[in-house]
């Protein structure tokens, strides 16, 4: 404060840093003024990137500048700033339009956000100052609220009250004009009474500026910057084999044997190992496109072809008649026994390599008919 | 300068004080307080792996517990995710399949994935049992959104559990097909 009583001498001219500093003021004040108007008027909005997702574009520690704009006016590869379901705001690449919402990818992940962003309004980035986040950042801290109060409280001070000063008596005027007591006008060296009048709402005009500004930079939240996702990611894969079930082993053997005039016919085969949850089933072929299964127990190794047989489709007069059997490993649906249609079957091994014999079917009423091998 | 010149500037300067609100005014649009410190070249990284040590890696092939596939048959694998990163991010996957030759196995499949699990069982019925479910995919299905994030802070890690069960009902033209179920960890982190 020192220079300040010295250029105080004179009333008209100002020392070249005081001349700088009121120049400086004005600039950055009057951008700040267009800046605040602009946001206000078309919704531009203040972006810091406080992380490197979208580098090295855009780095950490940019500033953006963004507009609103609906979805639709969006297109791939633009990049857009949104509220995510965490409320972090987000501002990545859109990468595609799905019906559901936006998906977006930072420049720098390598997939896009996982979230797909159910949105009407986005603001949209249309430039990008690397470095000046860190600026707006620091200056959005309560200190520098604080030195840039001094630097327009001292910009008041030498445009306002400097001037109707006396160079002896400046050490009152800063007491005056800092604590803004009323008895600060005695103190000063009497004046004509309209300059005392012109001081005093001077004075009461500069401090109610002042202390609005003041409540202002009280009220506004304390710095907040935001988003530009980082993301990382990893896979973790497996190769998910099924198995193939794989035919009975062995060939089928028939035996025949005789009660009264009639001959059943047995097949059997060779014990089999099943894999978990199969069974054996043989299906047997009663015309040219019909088959009938037979269920069995586990643990079989034969089933008989007798008079008392009486699958669904055999017909009950005419010539005797060939039919293949086939010995099936099989899975059903429902976990039950093979229903004689096949219905349930799941899985079944490879019919062609798969054990079979042929019988012959000899119809003929209802227990006048009977099997005998081939 | 004039007096009036240099009133006029002082004025204007107060504009910096209107700017230093409007900036963080309307940067405030999350209302959550986010301190300078936060501008950070912080990292963010998972690693998979067979275990705690090993999840250092982007990718893992995930070895298979239990017998090739039968109808009503399980099998199990077993993944360790680890935030390698430098700071706390929570992370969610999200299933994939890629079916091999034609065939859907991987959407006949069942697939859990479960943390706190242990394996358990063996040859056709290896299961994840115990542990609480995270993720569920349905036989004739594909995998559904991805899962809920979980917190992973730095150096931690999360053993899962994935079991792949074949219905009963699975078509007979899926033996012996092949499929690759992948899980895809993000992490990510808003600021």
């Amino acid at each position: 404060m020192r220079s300040q009583q010295t250029a105080q001498d004179s009333n008209s001219s100002l020392r070249p840093f005081q001349r700088f500093l009121l120049n400086f003021g004005a600039g950055l004040g009057s951008l700040c003024l267009l800046l605040a108007v602009l946001a206000m008027v078309i919704g531009i909005k203040p972006l810091v990137f406080v992380s490197g997702s979208m580098g090295p574009g855009i780095p950490v520690g940019a500033l953006g500048l963004s507009v609103p704009a609906s979805v639709e006016e969006v297109n791939v590869g633009d990049v857009v700033s949104v509220v995510n379901s965490q409320g972090e705001r987000i501002t990545h690449r859109v990468v595609e339009k799905a019906p559901e919402g936006l998906v977006l990818k930072g420049d720098a992940n390598p997939v896009p956000d996982i979230e797909t962003y159910s949105v009407e309004q986005v603001d949209h980035l249309f430039l990008s100052v690397p470095g000046l986040g860190y600026v707006v950042t620091w200056l959005s801290q309560p200190w520098a609220y604080a030195i840039g109060l001094l630097l327009c409280g001292y910009l008041l001070y030498i445009a306002f009250w400097r001037k109707d000063s006396k160079p002896d008596n400046s050490d009152e005027e800063l007491h005056g004009s800092q604590s803004a007591e009323p008895g600060e006008q005695d103190s000063h060296s009497r004046t004509a009474g309209r300059k005392k009048l012109g001081n005093l709402s001077r004075t009461i005009g500069g401090l109610t500026v002042v202390v609005l500004l003041g409540a202002l930079v009280l009220q506004v939240p304390k710095s907040e910057t935001t988003h530009a996702a980082f993301t990382g990611s990893a896979t973790a894969s497996a190769a998910v084999q099924a198995n193939i079930v794989q035919p009975a082993t062995g060939s089928l053997a028939c035996t025949e044997s005789r009660v009264l005039l009639l001959t059943t016919a047995t097949v059997s085969w060779p014990a089999q190992q099943l894999p978990s949850g199969a069974r054996l089933a043989v299906r047997t072929k009663v015309d040219s496109s019909t088959y009938r299964y037979t269920s069995l127990a586990s643990g079989a190794t034969s089933t008989d072809y007798g008079p008392r047989l009486n699958l669904i489709g055999l017909i009950t007069e005419g010539g005797a008649q060939t039919m293949e059997v086939k010995l099936l490993v099989v899975y059903t649906t429902d976990n039950k026994d093979v229903t004689e249609s096949g219905s349930n079957i799941g899985w079944v091994s490879p019919v062609a390599d798969s054990p079979g014999r042929t019988i012959v079917y000899h119809p003929g009423f209802v227990l006048a008919r009977d099997f005998t091998c081939s | 300068m004039s007096g009036k010149s240099i009133r006029v500037k002082a004025i204007l300067s107060l504009g910096i004080l209107v700017g230093f609100g409007a900036v963080s005014t309307l940067a405030s649009w999350t209302g959550q307080a986010t301190a300078t410190s936060n501008i950070s070249t912080a990292t963010v990284a998972l690693g998979v792996g067979a275990t705690t040590g090993s999840a250092t890696s982007a990718s893992y092939q995930m070895p298979i517990n239990g017998s090739n596939l039968f109808p009503g048959a399980s099998s199990a694998s077993v993944v360790v995710v680890k935030n390698t990163g430098s700071i706390s991010a929570p992370y969610s996957f999200q299933g994939k399949i890629t079916e091999s030759g034609g065939a859907t196995l991987g959407s006949a499949l069942t697939i859990l994935v479960k943390t706190g699990a242990t394996l358990s069982g063996s040859g056709s019925n290896v299961t994840c049992s115990g542990g609480t479910t995270l993720m569920t995919k349905n036989t004739g299905s594909s995998f559904g959104s991805a899962s809920a994030t979980r917190p992973l802070a730095p150096g931690a890690s999360e053993s899962l559990c994935v079991q792949y069960s074949l219905p009963l009902t699975a078509n007979n033209a899926l033996q012996g097909a092949t499929t690759t179920i992948a899980l895809d960890f993000t992490s990510s982190v808003g600021s």
